[in-house]
């Protein structure tokens, strides 16, 4: 069995909203098992990207235990959670959010780089191959496609080998083709190499696919297995 | 081996500017070396010519002092010069005038003194004599070569010599202009076998390479050391010989510091989403600094490499390279803040729309920084807790920033306070003297007192000067290198006598034992009648005269007479009777009774003139410069004249023209030209570190400020939708309100209070001031200081305003798109 990556108890978060307050998350509680591709699907404003931001240490919730790899970072200080997202956490953006001026290769290393962490290179170079990406590795990033550009951020993101890969709307800027492509790659990532992935959708096709799916709704979250 | 990853590091473009704008930057440095370097050789060359090789002399040594010295191995011996007596010449009445030292100097001597000839050849041979041209011009001997010269010698106290010699040739003076006080031969022989060995010897050395400060450090068992100051080059940077490098060496690091700061600074405006994203990935301003850091390091290594190299093979002066190493590290230093500055502003601001963040939606408030690690609210406060906190807080940004600024005001408060000190030591030596012409003093025994029932046989003898001759002080006025400064003359030969002096404290006095506050004060004439010489001091130095001016206590004086000679000062302090006769100046002292304002004062000259002056005014005030009874006027032919430089461009041929005239006349002439400059050049180069220290504290902080405004004004905007609102459509409102919340500024202005209420404290600490009117100056001092500050505050809020209608926010709003004005939508990082 496989264990559990995340584990939610009683998440909830507020945004002032006038005078008054509104909760986007209403006490979630919920589990992501290790290796498994998890999409999380809801209506626009649900709270989709505040879980997935609260998930990967960038906001505080208001209450609530958050562990990721066994460890809260619910109460963790700005400091703390920064090499938390630096070591434990990966992130993919609908937006690429790559750099035009720097290599395919480079754009993959430059965190660790930037880290001063030492890059494995055997996984380095397994990457660049499950991502069909190795002819590619001196190409400037500005001269690819869309979805050349989103696999060279997903193998970013994989490549300090994270706990959990956030993944928010990766395939929102591609087309149907390139889309199942992504998802399938990142499929590929849970099984191949063994990765926690959550993937932030609209896309209920995709979303259907996925090894688990949490649907948010009114602030609660329901679960549901492939 | 993998190449080393990095976000600055990595940009190949930027690395490439950097390194061609490192090798520009280079290549500038080591022309400038090279060119410092010629033109320091030729300086180099030029004062060795005229004052000697020679680095260290020992004058008035021994054969054994010699032979102590050749065991040092840092020295090499230079020349030397024996020496064998005085030259003089007997008067009528007998008595003995001295024309100088007369002697042999050896090979090595006459290859590194550079001593020019007039005419003539050098002496070969023992009866072979070469003069200066001022001792055959003071014995009055013309400079024909080939004459036959009889002269005195005097080898002992007890042994004077009459020898022959052939004058083979007249040397240019040199004896007064080079750093040994005229101690050197002025009457040189040749060389001769059959010498005395106890004779006197004059030692010149030079260092061996890289021992060139031995000389500070060297003891001379025998003789006196004097160093080649003149030789010496100046090592100030704002000297007129090297004030043209100085201001190269500025221009070129400083067009390169803002072309290296602009390109990056745009650089890093450019990409501000960029690293934003990587604070979200988790990379901390620190890594991306480090990262620039490291690209810079690459960038600079091959152009610092050749920077080093160059210095090491043109060797310019020990200054270039001093300012040279700290002008860059400097420049380096402040770059390096101002960029981390960028780095750490660019992660926090966020100025793209939402579509260019990463997640797309708005974040939450952000919370306390009290309550982050509390989220569930608050907790029992604990010593944990407390300690805890204690520790957020020193390692906080808020406390690193706070402790930049007070470091930074420290440091511009020291360089402010600094270089107000100096300054006024600077003027000071502005206002100093370089030469002093000043007649012989010709001792003379005047009075004697025969032993008697009240004590012993006791001899007064007292020194006459002679005053200067019109034609010397006419030649000096008119000397346009020259700047006169005061013509005194200060003698103790003339009789003062007044109504009723006879009642005055002078009388009560025993003969003689007044001579602890006054040592010429009361002495017998030939025929045995007790007669008062006071100190009479006449000057026209306007710093003097106003000095005097501010001391007079009692009377008033019109000054014209007093400069006339017509009206005098009287320095009578309150006088205390310590032991029987012997009387202080003191403050609960007597008064003298006889003497008042009014009163009139008979001075008797040497020469048997009478002068009547009016006594205008009195100094009551012990002062340590002016005895008891002190006679201040003006109008006496000066015995001595002091002048100055007016530029040290001229010294040698100035200094050779005055040591002619002295020696022409008979005078003693001082010479503080070289020791004046080099204190001038030290000041110049402390005031230069301080001035330097100041402002680049005042940039750091103008930089720091300008940033926070920078941002400010982006947050003024959203201040203003919202007092819009609430009916209050006021920009500057907004603009003021931000700026109370804005940390940046409250930290600011926190420290200044901090640092001022500091530095009042620990003056009135160490000075403990008497008076509110003490403190009060005190303040006024600090506060000086701090108006600088205040400038800098003023000059961001007039950058900013200024910036709103164009410049550099023009500039980047049209490099990176209308993004960048865009308020904040994010503030979770």
């Amino acid at each position: 069995m496989n264990k559990i990556r995340v584990n939610v108890e009683g998440l909830t978060k507020t945004y002032p909203n006038g005078s008054k307050t509104r909760t986007i998350l209403d006490h979630c509680t919920f589990q992501i098992e290790s290796e498994k591709l998890t999409a999380i699907t809801g209506a626009s404003g649900s709270g989709k990207t505040t879980l997935l931001k609260i998930l990967g240490g960038l906001l505080q919730p208001d209450s609530g235990s958050v562990q990721i790899a066994g460890r809260e970072i619910s109460g963790l200080s700005e400091a703390e959670r920064s090499d938390y997202r630096a070591l434990q956490a990966g992130f993919v953006f609908q937006d690429y959010e790559l750099l035009d001026e720097y290599t395919v290769g480079e754009n993959i290393r430059l965190i660790g780089g930037l880290l001063g962490k030492r890059i494995d290179e055997g996984w380095y170079r397994q990457l660049l191959k499950t991502l069909d990406l190795e002819a590619l590795e001196d190409a400037f990033v500005g001269t690819l496609s869309g979805g050349e550009k989103q696999r060279t951020a997903i193998a970013r993101a994989l490549c300090l080998k994270p706990a959990v890969v956030f993944a928010d709307e990766p395939t929102g800027n591609l087309d149907a083709e390139n889309a199942w492509n992504v998802f399938r790659l990142l499929k590929k990532c849970c099984t191949i190499h063994g990765q926690t992935i959550l993937l932030v959708t609209h896309d209920l096709g995709l979303a259907k696919q996925a090894d688990r799916l949490l649907i948010l709704e009114n602030g609660k979250v329901r679960a549901y297995e492939a | 081996m993998k190449r080393r990853t990095g976000f600055f590091f990595t940009n190949r473009k930027l690395v490439r500017r950097f390194r061609i704008l490192f090798w520009l930057l280079a290549l500038s440095l080591i022309g400038l070396s090279g060119m410092e370097r010629l033109w320091t050789a030729s300086l180099q060359d030029y004062a060795e010519r005229n004052y000697g090789l020679w680095q260290g002399a020992i004058l008035s040594a021994s054969e054994k002092e010699g032979k102590r010295q050749q065991e040092n191995p840092m020295l090499i011996e230079a020349g030397r010069q024996i020496v064998e007596g005085t030259v003089v010449r007997m008067d009528e009445d007998g008595r003995e005038t001295a024309f100088g030292t007369i002697g042999q100097a050896d090979e090595a001597f006459w290859e590194m003194a550079g001593i020019r000839l007039k005419t003539g050849e050098l002496p070969q041979k023992p009866d072979e004599i070469a003069i200066e041209a001022q001792g055959l011009d003071a014995l009055g001997i013309s400079y024909e070569p080939g004459q036959m010269l009889e002269l005195l010698v005097r080898k002992d106290e007890n042994t004077v010599e009459t020898r022959v010699y052939r004058l083979c040739g007249v040397l240019e003076n040199y004896s007064r202009v080079w750093s040994t006080d005229g101690s050197t031969l002025n009457f040189f022989t040749g060389l001769s076998e059959m010498r005395e060995p106890d004779f006197p010897v004059h030692l010149f050395y030079t260092a061996h390479e890289g021992y060139g400060d031995i000389f500070d450090n060297l003891h001379p068992e025998e003789g006196t050391l004097y160093q080649n100051e003149n030789r010496k080059l100046t090592q100030n940077p704002l000297s007129a010989q090297n004030r043209t490098f100085t201001i190269g060496l500025v221009l070129i690091l400083l067009l390169f510091g803002v072309l290296q700061s602009e390109y990056l600074m745009v650089w890093i405006y450019r990409r501000q989403h960029q690293i934003r994203l990587f604070r979200i990935l988790g990379i901390r301003s620190f890594a991306l600094f480090k990262d620039l850091v490291f690209m810079l390091v690459h960038a600079l290594f091959w152009p610092v490499i050749a920077v080093a190299a160059a210095l090491l093979l043109l060797r310019p002066s020990t200054w270039f390279v001093l300012m040279l190493i700290v002008s860059c590290l400097l420049l380096f230093g402040l770059n390096l803040l101002v960029f981390a500055v960028c780095i750490s502003q660019a992660g926090r601001q966020m100025t793209g729309d939402s579509k260019k963040q990463p997640f797309k939606k708005d974040g939450p408030k952000k919370p306390h920084r009290w309550q982050k690690n509390h989220p569930e609210g608050a907790k029992a406060i604990t010593l944990q807790l407390v300690v805890q906190r204690l520790q957020t807080a020193l390692t906080s940004k808020l406390a690193v920033l706070f402790a930049v600024f007070l470091g930074l005001q420290i440091i511009f408060c020291v360089g402010t306070i600094s270089l107000y000190t100096l300054n006024q030591s600077r003027k000071a030596l502005d206002s100093g003297v370089d030469y002093i012409l000043e007649s012989a003093e010709q001792t003379e025994e005047k009075y004697t007192l025969e032993a008697n029932a009240d004590g012993p046989a006791w001899t007064y003898v007292y020194s006459l000067k002679e005053t200067l001759p019109e034609s010397v002080i006419q030649k000096v006025s008119d000397n346009g290198n020259l700047e006169l400064v005061s013509r005194s003359s200060s003698s103790a030969n003339a009789v003062l006598s007044w109504k009723n002096m006879e009642d005055s404290l002078v009388y009560q006095s025993q003969p003689g034992a007044f001579t602890q506050s006054n040592p010429a004060a009361l002495q017998p004439d030939p025929n045995g009648n007790w007669r008062f010489y006071p100190l009479v001091y006449s000057t026209d130095h306007e710093d003097e005269i106003l000095e005097i001016q501010n001391l007079v206590s009692e009377g008033t004086i019109s000054w014209p007479n007093w400069k006339a000679g017509k009206e005098a000062v009287l320095v009578l302090p309150p006088v205390q009777e310590e032991q029987p006769g012997i009387f202080n100046a003191m403050w609960d002292g007597q008064t003298d009774p006889t003497l008042a304002v009014g009163t009139e004062l008979y001075l008797q000259e040497m020469d048997g003139s009478q002068k009547t002056m009016r006594l205008s005014g009195i100094i009551r005030t012990p002062d340590s410069r002016f005895r008891p009874y002190t006679v201040l006027t003006g109008g006496n032919q000066p015995e001595r004249i002091e002048a100055r430089l007016t530029g040290f461009k001229n010294q040698l041929p100035v200094e050779m023209d005055l040591s002619q005239m002295a020696a022409d006349n008979g005078l003693q002439f001082t010479n503080y030209a070289a020791e004046r400059q080099q204190q001038i050049q030290r000041l110049q180069i402390r005031m230069l570190f301080s001035l330097f220290l100041a402002a680049a504290a005042l940039v750091t902080g103008f930089l720091i400020l300008w940033t926070t405004l920078q941002d400010l004004r982006q947050k003024t905007a959203a201040y203003q939708i919202k007092f819009e609102r609430i009916g209050i459509p006021a920009r500057i409102i907004a603009g003021i309100f931000q700026k109370l919340r804005n940390r940046n500024l409250g930290l600011f202005l926190g420290s200044s209070l901090l640092l001022f209420a500091g530095m009042l404290a620990g003056a009135i600490a160490m000075t403990g001031p008497r008076s509110l009117q003490d403190l009060m100056d005190l303040s006024l001092w600090l506060a000086t200081a701090y108006l600088g500050f205040l400038l800098l505050v003023l000059a961001v809020n007039w950058m900013s305003r200024s910036d709103k209608q164009g410049g550099l926010s023009r500039d980047l709003k049209r490099i990176s798109g209308p993004q960048a004005e865009e308020p904040p939508i994010n503030q979770s990082l």
